[in-house]
């Protein structure tokens, strides 16, 4: 079933975000931000890497979801 | 005393919501029990998704890990994120075809796409096990946190009798509604307590986070690295077990079936909590680096115990932080452990009873699974407090079997050619493959995950053994591959 009232759908570039936090925060990306200094916020660079993806992954969900069904309340 | 009287208060209290929660709902609904009607609000689902996958585990595992493995417990976070994140794309999907179909399984969702009775039945076996197994780990966290911050006023037994049997009483009687609504409670007070104690801990034994990671860095300085010589976890591993989180997470089927509670839209809304989910653990995990230098690793039975162990001994007796630990581990482990109950008595009834006898009336159904709650809660309670080798060899193969349903789920959305056939021998050789390297074997090639080797064979198989057996009717791939 195609999604109702042809509302913009990103099933594909979500995807792609989804391989790409993995990359970012294993291998191989996560290899080179593997380090303990400098500390950033008190935390290892390596843990503080890690926090800033899943940062980052939660606006990239954000923007999927304004993308896809724009500032509408719930349904 | 004080810390009694608190884990009491919570108790009666996450008691008196979870049975309020099904007030004025149809007793006799299996879509009201197993799915709340498909109609739970967004705050509810929040924290039921939230609770749910905040167990024990990260109130008492997690530090322990931090504690004993450094760097390897930086999983914990990462695994959190992306093994929700899938679900934007996945619920969506699941949730239209259950809702047209009257799904409340995951076993009936991949029994139906593959036209397979015996699929249905071996998931929701593999299912039950697996929850059986996870449950007692809950339990166990339970027991073990009541008579350590009451000093053994409250036996171990009596501990894990007390909370759990809170549980069973409210699943069986509101089922998902009792659930959800009781997480509100539990998920708010953990994520509280969590970072009260991780900064207070941090603070009190090291002056701040940045002077005890330096600290810690100049003692050992591989020890909060992954995949270098000192390492405590290879770059192999680190990335195989973020992987088969990231792919299998989702197949548990309490989680999977929350597709089913709710819209679209808030199963996404749910989604983008997910990674904030991931930072609020990072402090949990300083408590387990707070313990490094301060704690003699030989001071402790296992590694589990740093939390409760940190308190006794290096906090000295403080009433109110002895009652807040204590209520806020018991909600993580009371509000996993309500929806893994409530989703063992759901397989039980649907998959294996619904399945092998065709003819059950609803009403029948909803007794079968609310006596299963029951059933699965004693069966958990006598193993984790008397314990059977031989049976928890069988269970933890199980548990590890989870992810093993990718193939079959995933196949059923994206691949026309799946059969039945494919997906019942890819399972059976993923869940082989699984238990030998989980269990038989001492070590795995390159020091991949035992579950991630699994799905790979799984994977395999499911594609060519598919190859050579007679796809479903192609109308029925069509609805599964467009949903």
């Amino acid at each position: 079933m195609k999604p109702s009232h042809g509302r913009r759908n990103a099933t594909r570039a979500y995807i792609v975000f989804l391989i790409a936090a993995l990359t970012l925060m294993t291998v191989p990306v996560f290899t080179f931000a593997d380090r303990v200094e400098p500390l950033v916020l008190g935390l290892p660079f390596n843990l503080f890497w890690i926090v800033l993806v899943e940062a980052g992954a939660f606006l990239a969900v954000l923007g999927f979801y304004l993308f896809e069904h724009g500032r509408g309340g719930d349904s | 005393m004080f810390a009694l009287g608190a884990m009491l208060v919570y108790l009666a209290l996450a008691f008196a919501l979870g049975l309020l929660a099904g007030r004025k709902r149809s007793f006799w609904s299996v879509s009201e029990y197993a799915v709340a009607d498909r109609g739970l609000g967004f705050i509810v689902v929040w924290f039921m998704m939230g609770g749910t996958v905040f167990s024990a585990f990260a109130f008492l595992g997690g530090p322990g890990m931090a504690f004993s493995e450094g760097a390897a417990a930086y999983f914990v976070p990462a695994y959190l994120a992306l093994g929700i994140l899938p679900w934007y794309v996945l619920g969506p999907k699941v949730g239209r075809i259950g809702a047209r179909k009257n799904f409340v399984t995951l076993g009936e969702f991949v029994g139906d796409r593959y036209r397979s009775r015996a699929l249905t039945v071996l998931i929701g076996v593999i299912s039950v096990l697996a929850f059986i197994q996870y449950l007692t780990l809950q339990i166990k966290g339970m027991a073990f946190i009541f008579s350590i911050l009451t000093e053994g006023a409250i036996p171990y037994w009596f501990g894990a009798l007390l909370a759990y049997g809170i549980v069973v009483v409210y699943v069986a009687s509101s089922g998902v509604r009792g659930a959800a609504w009781s997480d509100v409670l539990q998920g708010a007070l953990m994520l509280i307590v969590a970072w009260a104690v991780g900064f207070y801990l941090v603070y009190t034994l090291h002056g701040g986070p940045s002077d005890m990671f330096s600290a810690i860095a100049s003692e050992r300085p591989d020890f909060l690295t992954i995949g270098r010589d000192g390492s405590p976890m290879s770059s192999m591993a680190f990335f195989t077990v973020i992987a088969v989180s990231a792919l299998g997470f989702l197949m548990w089927p309490h989680l999977f079936t929350k597709s089913y509670t709710t819209t679209e839209k808030r199963i996404k809304l749910t989604t983008l909590a997910f990674p904030l989910f991931g930072i609020f653990l990072v402090p949990v995990l300083f408590v387990g680096f707070a313990g490094i230098g301060v704690v003699a690793p030989d001071a402790l039975g296992s590694s589990d115990e740093l939390l409760p162990y940190l308190i006794t001994n290096e906090l000295g007796a403080s009433g109110w932080l002895y009652g807040l630990i204590g209520a806020g581990s018991l909600a993580a482990a009371m509000s996993s452990s309500d929806a893994i109950t409530h989703g063992g008595s759901v397989s039980f009834g649907r998959d294996i009873c619904g399945a092998l006898m065709p003819g059950l009336s609803e009403r029948a159904q909803i007794w079968i699974m609310r006596l299963a709650v029951v059933g699965i809660g004693a069966a958990a309670y006598w193993l984790s407090i008397f314990g059977a080798a031989g049976i928890i060899a069988l269970l933890v193969g199980a548990y590890g079997s989870i992810a093993q349903f990718v193939p079959a789920v995933y196949g059923a959305l994206i691949w026309k050619r799946g059969t039945a056939a494919g997906a019942i021998s890819g399972l059976v050789v993923g869940i082989g493959v699984n238990y030998y390297y989980q269990i038989v074997a001492d070590a795995t090639p390159w020091d991949m995950n035992a579950g991630f080797i699994g799905l790979l064979c799984n994977i395999a198989v499911f594609v060519l053994v598919s190859r050579f057996t007679s796809p479903v009717d192609d109308a029925l791939a069509e609805e599964y591959r467009r949903a």
